[in-house]
């Protein structure tokens, strides 16, 4: 009995071995987003590789996808495409590694593009959240500067050049007049006699 | 009369030369005017986006709630609290009432998990600044600190800053992850210009950062 006993222990680190290392190899398969409609571009990913390389396959893509490595992080990715046409309903994906023998599994869920907005039992296991699509609305404008109305010291800022501009420009006719009168002056004064140098 | 001649030219002299003066003065002042007019048009479309050697993405933890936001570069420390989506399908923030408080979707990922974990504050309320008044300040490179239900602290590098006008919103650009497999972090707040008539913001501000380090 003792020995069955023994035996029995003995293969038990086995036993978690093996059960290790097929959940390792079962890994799992990322695709992101998880569900997609005909048509769709999809990401595929998984860490299960140990490889640069893998290929990934399902009734659902268009044609194998293959993933290579991401150097940030040690997984591998690539871009499948949903084909056109096909039953919406869940599909399996399947990542063969470069070794030939690793295989990782997931699953990417096809929509029906007829029902949009019923997304149906299958959000309901990911909690019923859809993926946030419009802009926020995260401001009441209290702090907002009116970007069009310059306040009055910009503006005075402003005018400065164009008033100056002005002024001088007034100036210079005053003194063109100024000429001009004391030209006409000096005339009349050289034609009575009073002996006044006419000139610029 | 000579004297008085030398007062004209003098006069003269001055005149021109302020006429020139406010002459240059002016076209300045129009050129300026034109720059300002650009730079406003290129912050509302340009991306900030971090530059040289990146630091290292960590490896995503487990999924594990929120509780608290800091990002000492610009003196944010709030408390973050759950919410969802508003009718039109945008994350929904926190009331004016408590315009202090972060909002954690908690449809997205858990920051720190794998994913995309979208937080969104508001910039002001109908008075005063709120909790995301700053966040226009953040840069590539700086760091948020996201303390989690579970006891341990997140912290993501800053790896964009930029502003979607809500007219052309790339909703996946915002929401979605950036690079698959990675832990990544949105804070979103309102951003481009106040419209009073709309009483809205024209655009969103997205930061967008990824997981490099924990504690424990």
């Amino acid at each position: 009995m003792r020995r069955a006993h023994a035996f029995f222990l003995a293969l038990l680190p086995l036993g978690l071995t093996t059960a290790c290392v097929s959940a390792y190899a079962a890994g799992y398969v990322t695709v992101m987003p998880y569900s997609a409609e005909p048509g769709d571009e999809v990401e595929v990913s998984t860490y299960a590789c140990r490889g640069e390389r893998a290929f990934g396959y399902s009734d659902a893509f268009v044609a194998p996808v293959r993933l290579e490595a991401d150097h940030t992080v040690r997984e591998l990715q690539g871009t499948a495409r949903i084909r056109e046409g096909i039953q919406p309903r869940e599909y399996r994906v399947r990542v063969r590694c470069d070794d030939d023998e690793t295989v990782a599994l997931g699953t990417v869920d096809v929509r029906d593009p007829w029902k949009r907005g019923h997304h149906g039992d299958k959000w309901k296991r990911h909690g019923g959240y859809e993926r946030p699509h419009s802009p926020v609305h995260a401001g009441g404008g209290g702090t907002a500067e009116v970007t069009t109305a310059q306040s009055p010291a910009e503006r005075f800022k402003d005018a400065l050049p164009v008033a100056g501009a002005g002024v001088a420009a007034l100036t210079l006719a005053g003194v063109a007049l100024h000429r001009r009168r004391k030209a006409a002056t000096a005339e009349t004064t050289a034609e009575t006699g009073a002996g006044s140098r006419r000139g610029r | 009369m000579a004297a008085d001649r030398i007062r004209t030219r003098t006069i003269s002299a001055a005149a021109w030369g302020v006429l020139l003066l406010c002459l240059w003065l002016w076209s300045r002042g129009l050129g300026e005017d034109a720059q300002d007019n650009a730079g406003a048009q290129n912050a509302f479309t340009a991306a900030q986006v971090l530059q040289g050697p990146a630091p290292k993405a960590a490896k995503p933890l487990n999924p594990a709630g929120p509780q608290g936001v800091e990002v000492k570069s610009i003196g944010v420390q709030a408390v973050v609290s759950k919410r969802g989506l508003d009718k039109s399908g945008a994350v929904d923030p926190p009331p004016f009432g408590s315009a202090n408080e972060v909002g954690w979707y908690q449809g997205g990922a858990t920051p720190g998990a794998a994913g995309a974990a979208i937080m969104v504050g508001h910039v002001d309320t109908r008075s005063k600044p709120a909790v995301f008044y700053r966040l226009h300040d953040i840069r590539p490179g700086e760091k948020i600190r996201v303390n989690r239900a579970d006891g341990t602290a997140a912290v993501f590098t800053v790896e964009r800053v930029e502003t979607f006008d809500k007219e052309s919103f790339n909703a996946d650009r915002v929401y979605g992850p950036h690079k698959k497999g990675r832990a990544e972090l949105r804070l979103i707040t309102c951003g481009g210009e106040y419209q009073p008539l709309e009483k809205a913001y024209t655009g969103n501000l997205v930061v967008s950062a990824y997981l490099t380090g924990t504690s424990p």
